[in-house]
């Protein structure tokens, strides 16, 4: 009698649960995250679902966590959001995707800075894509808030995630 | 897989933000130095321009788009959105505005105003 190959060896099948849970968080943070009371300044986000997409990094590698990152901003689009609010939501994960995948290959920064970078990141790919999307670049004036604000809220962030980093077993 | 991943950060990371604190401290100062009280509330809807108002005219705009509605009020020279009908309302929470340069936007009717003028910049503005 054949084994089904249906069968997926316990790694991936690892792989795609550990996934999902992630991203089934990653969205609860991002609708918890839209109930809180937001600041006046457009494109200043807590940024909690990060926390989820930085556990991904961290535990699961670059091209699961990637995946974990465009799917939420795909669902996080179609049940919460417009068209304008996924483009600008995009670009800036996509922005701070690449950028902490690439802080954490070079192995110099810990949890904490790959987090505030990728914050900042958000942040800038956000406000560039408005940018794109309006046409009028004095948006640009916001740029040391949001820079400001990244830094703030990457670290906590990146504390956040080293936490959950050190205490959850995958 | 490393387990580094202890909660103190290393010392790439505080430069890192030290870094970035730095470019957000020059940008605000740069912002401080250099704006400068403006003439002209210029509506832009989907980066075409809408309507234009001066600022020293109070009046109160009702903005009607395929997008949405918004109601802009210009007073004491300053430009301000009283109203919206987008889910955030972000544009209305956020101040008056009234440097050149300065806005109010509301991302999901694709509005920006903008304040535009001063003297430095060219005097001669088709106003409506």
């Amino acid at each position: 009698m054949r084994t089904s190959n249906c069968n997926k060896s316990p790694t991936r099948t690892r792989r795609l649960t550990v996934a999902s849970l992630t991203l089934a968080t990653a969205l609860i943070l991002s609708y918890v995250e839209s109930m809180l009371p937001s600041l006046p300044i457009p494109g200043v986000k807590l940024g909690l679902a990060n926390v989820a997409v930085v556990f991904a990094l961290y535990a699961l590698g670059g091209v699961d966590a990637a995946a974990v990152s465009f799917v939420r901003v795909l669902m996080i689009g179609i049940l919460f959001g417009n068209a304008a609010s996924f483009f600008y939501s995009a670009a800036g994960a996509l922005l701070s995707f690449i950028l902490m995948a690439v802080l954490k290959k070079t192995g110099k920064f810990t949890v904490i800075g790959v987090s505030v970078a990728g914050g900042v990141a958000h942040n800038i790919g956000q406000v560039a894509a408005a940018v794109v999307l309006l046409g009028v670049d004095e948006i640009l004036l916001y740029l040391p808030v949001l820079v400001g604000t990244g830094v703030i809220f990457g670290v906590v962030i990146g504390i956040l995630g080293g936490v959950v980093i050190a205490r959850v077993r995958p | 897989m490393e387990r580094r991943t202890k909660c103190k950060p290393n010392k790439a990371d505080i430069t890192l933000i030290a870094v970035l604190i730095a470019v957000t401290v020059a940008g605000f100062a740069a912002l401080w130095l250099t704006l400068d009280g403006g003439d002209v509330a210029v509506v832009y809807v989907d980066g075409e321009v809408w309507g234009r108002y001066r600022l020293d005219e109070d009046k109160t705009v009702e903005i009607e788009t395929e997008y949405g509605h918004n109601v802009l009020i210009i007073k004491d020279g300053k430009a301000d959105v009283t109203e919206a009908d987008c889910p955030d309302r972000t544009c209305v929470s956020s101040r008056a505005v009234d440097k050149i340069g300065q806005t109010i936007i509301c991302l999901p009717h694709k509005l920006t105003v903008k304040i535009e003028g001063g003297n430095k910049a060219n005097a001669d503005i088709e106003l409506q």
